[in-house]
């Protein structure tokens, strides 16, 4: 799991460190119940504060990607693998869109339009 | 590494000469041997055990073909030397069959196979002929072919702006371990309700320890690298500043023994740190070079 913080960003760092999870789970192809590092192991290896990881492991609690527990730290949910399979079928979409030659622009309004 | 295509036939087709062999000839003893033959011998030398001569050699036959199967299998997945696996191969099987042929000698003539005393030399007879035919198996054997590995390609290197950090982050577990110390956790634990609990005691901690250190967490970023086991405490690491540097090496556990001795975590000052994955039986590892520390 490959995390990158960029100080120079208007980006909050929590954030960042939630992006970088985000794409983590999906890239990495991390299984359920996969357990992520401890948020003072990781605060302390970015040189961040303790609780802007916190904030970024609440955020993806919130959406549902990894499960906080007691003792157990954050654990990796069946939810974040079904996203893994959907960012699949975006890599096939962008794949597709690319040798139709179809620009970024109409493919985002196709899938607004799908999704509406 | 790939095998030489004599491996398999030597290795299976050694202990199949040796169970053929030693059928025929004891075959040939047959009118002189008693009626049951005996198998096993008390501490005291006397013959507690007897069954038919059809019988024993069925059991020695399959034995040997199941030690054989269970070894070359083994040994394949493993990626274990040729030598080692043919040499191994032949001479259980060899081994096997001096023992069932010396204690079938020793009976030959006698009416009663009661009357026959175990002989330690049995043993020694066929511990010799067990390492006579491995080491000659394994000198007859032509080594695994190295395939000229392609050279490894280097990791593309992380570009970052300034004002950027990045850590990358991994566990690896050994479930072959995990899974070793699950079975001594329970073997421990019906050890503590007998009378020899001292031995449950330490079989337990010998399972938590291994437990413990089944899983490691490894860390790379802008303070080098480290490792460390459930137990935090035990942390191992390459400084920054002593990284020349890394590398993807394809290695066998136990094929390159002697470079790598098995799997896990290695930390010394030529293979700074090195983790591979017990799930392969040929896995790729990372391998941080450093120089000698100042």
């Amino acid at each position: 799991m490959l995390i990158v913080v960029d100080r120079t960003s208007a980006d909050p760092l929590f954030a960042q460190v939630a992006a970088g999870v985000r794409t983590a789970l999906w890239r990495d192809g991390l299984t359920p119940g996969t357990r992520l590092p401890s948020a003072k192991d990781l605060a302390a290896t970015l040189d961040v504060n303790l609780h802007t990881v916190l904030k970024a492991y609440q955020l993806l609690r919130d959406e549902g990607l990894i499960e906080l527990r007691r003792g157990r730290g954050a654990v990796v949910t069946a939810r974040a693998t079904d996203l893994a399979g959907l960012r699949a079928s975006v890599d096939q979409l962008v794949d597709e869109a690319r040798r139709l030659k179809v620009d970024g622009s109409t493919v985002l309004s196709l899938v607004k339009e799908a999704l509406a | 590494m790939t095998r030489h295509r004599s491996t398999l036939p030597l290795a299976l087709g050694v202990p199949l000469a040796v169970i053929v062999a030693t059928v025929l000839l004891v075959r040939s003893w047959h009118g002189d041997l008693p009626d049951p033959v005996a198998t096993h011998w008390g501490a005291s030398g006397r013959a507690d055990g007897f069954t038919s001569l059809g019988m024993l050699t069925l059991l020695m036959t399959g034995v040997v073909l199941v030690l054989t199967l269970v070894l070359v299998a083994a040994f394949t997945y493993q990626r274990v030397p040729a030598r080692v696996m043919t040499g191994m191969t032949g001479g259980l099987a060899a081994f096997c069959a001096t023992l069932f042929v010396t204690s079938l000698l020793a009976q030959r003539g006698a009416t009663d196979a009661a009357t026959v005393r175990f002989d330690p030399t049995w043993i020694g007879i066929a511990l010799v002929a067990g390492l006579l035919v491995a080491g000659a198996v394994a000198v007859l054997t032509r080594p695994d072919i190295d395939a000229g590995s392609t050279p490894n390609e280097p990791s593309p290197a992380l570009t970052l702006a300034d004002g950027s950090d990045a850590v990358w982050v991994g566990r690896v577990t050994n479930r072959v371990q995990l899974a070793g110390a699950a079975l001594l956790a329970v073997v421990g634990l019906v050890l503590l309700v007998l009378p020899v609990w001292p031995i449950g005691l330490a079989v337990l901690g010998i399972s938590a320890l291994l437990g413990l250190f089944a899983s490691w967490t490894v860390t790379a970023g802008d303070h080098g690298l480290r490792a460390h086991a459930v137990p935090a405490v035990v942390r191992l690491g390459v400084p920054v500043d002593e990284i020349t540097g890394a590398e993807v090496v394809q290695v066998a556990p136990i094929g390159d023994f002697g470079d790598f001795g098995g799997w896990g975590v290695r930390s010394g000052r030529l293979a700074s740190a090195l983790w591979s994955s017990a799930r392969a039986r040929r896995c790729w590892c990372t391998a941080v070079t450093s120089g000698p520390s100042s």
